[in-house]
């Protein structure tokens, strides 16, 4: 047993886990107030619905608490816990009918992106919000794969070789796959928005 | 550097991926080069479309709540309590069934955890999200994942010449 004093040293994951694991149900809180933030920023970017991202979320940290004895401390918890919630993300979308195709959908046969037309910033009249809404529409037309990327790095402002630990790819495939990612992106931007290509008006 | 070597590195020169001893080179050329600058416009512009949605709050005992359940032994993947904790329209009568049906083995634990279940769902904001889609097509999601893991592994054996 840790002892966990009030003013010390943040608790380390790792025995919040063990703590956990032997019934400590405060360890757990402990745990989920970590990195609850996080997981409902994740989920919002699949969904806009309050009570749908909590429950993803919700069923996210029981599933890891009923695993938890599986958890490799060699890893992160959040890198544990991520994948977890992006299976639960992926099967709550499946279940609404929304992206597995998508998930499933072999990018590498989707037609090239030969990018021709160029994309207009943002109209400075668009309010943050209004662009946010865009950007999501699009995002989920993506398949998983390449959304993963874009919210990782655009969003989470995560470095590359912290994306590749996380998806356990290399940082060369970080790389590639983003670049393909963003292209894809704008490809269905310009193609579901061709007011925004430029010289469009 | 030519144009070739400069494209190349334009992206992770954006993502603040390349040491200085690379970054200076790229810049002299962006300086020379209207084409290669044109590119990080455009790169930048694509940029400037991927905003983060805005947060959704944490509800306040969210974190106390899911300790308790977890505790109690429910095991998550309890789809029902989502539907039902989603709102008064759509209970008007089966609707839910098709999403519902998740195998659901209740498990003598989960059975307990039954009683808290019912009992924060009380406590649940009803406000209501827009519309499911309760589409009751439910092969696997197992499939979907395996594809993705095959993606993820064909994708490593692909890394880019360098
Ligand atoms: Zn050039």
């Amino acid at each position: 047993m840790v002892l966990r004093k009030m003013d010390a040293a943040p608790v380390e994951d790792s025995s919040l886990v063990r703590d956990s694991l032997a019934g400590d149900g405060t360890a757990f809180q402990l745990l989920v107030e970590r990195y609850q933030g996080r997981l409902f920023a994740l989920a919002r970017n699949y969904t806009k619905s309050p009570v749908e991202i909590e429950d993803i979320v919700q069923d996210t940290f029981l599933k890891a608490f009923a695993r938890l004895d599986s958890f490799q401390h060699q890893s992160s918890f959040y890198t544990w816990i991520y994948r977890i919630a992006t299976n639960t993300l992926l099967d709550h979308l499946k279940r609404r009918g929304r992206s597995p195709v998508q998930a499933v959908e072999d990018p590498e046969v989707l037609p090239n992106g030969v990018c021709d037309g160029n994309l207009m910033r943002p109209d400075a009249r668009l309010q943050e919000k209004e662009i946010a809404e865009i950007t999501q529409d699009v995002l989920l037309d993506l398949p998983e794969i390449f959304r993963q990327v874009l919210i990782l790095r655009e969003f989470e402002d995560m470095a590359y070789q912290d994306i590749a630990d996380l998806l356990e790819i290399s940082i060369g495939t970080v790389e590639s796959r983003l670049f393909r990612a963003r292209n894809k992106f704008k490809q269905k931007l310009l193609a579901k928005y061709p007011e925004f290509a430029q010289g469009a008006e | 550097m030519d144009c070739s070597d400069a494209l190349a590195r334009i992206p992770r020169y954006l993502d603040d991926e390349l040491l200085e001893a690379e970054a200076a080179p790229l810049r002299a050329h962006l300086m020379d080069c209207v084409d290669c600058r044109g590119q990080v416009q455009e790169a930048r512009s694509v940029s400037a479309w991927l905003v983060k949605p805005e947060p959704v709050e944490v509800p306040a005992g969210f974190a106390a709540l899911v300790a308790r359940r977890a505790i109690a032994g429910d095991p998550g993947a309890l789809t029902p309590v989502a539907d039902v904790a989603a709102g008064p329209a759509p209970l008007t009568s089966a609707p839910a069934e098709g999403d519902r049906m998740r195998s659901f083995v209740v498990s003598a634990v989960a059975v307990a955890a039954l009683v808290l279940l019912a009992l924060s769902i009380a406590l649940r904001r009803m406000d209501m999200p827009e519309n499911r889609g309760l589409s009751a097509d439910d092969a696997s999601t197992d499939q979907a994942l395996e594809a993705l893991r095959k993606m993820n592994e064909r994708d490593q054996s692909e890394d880019p010449k360098e």
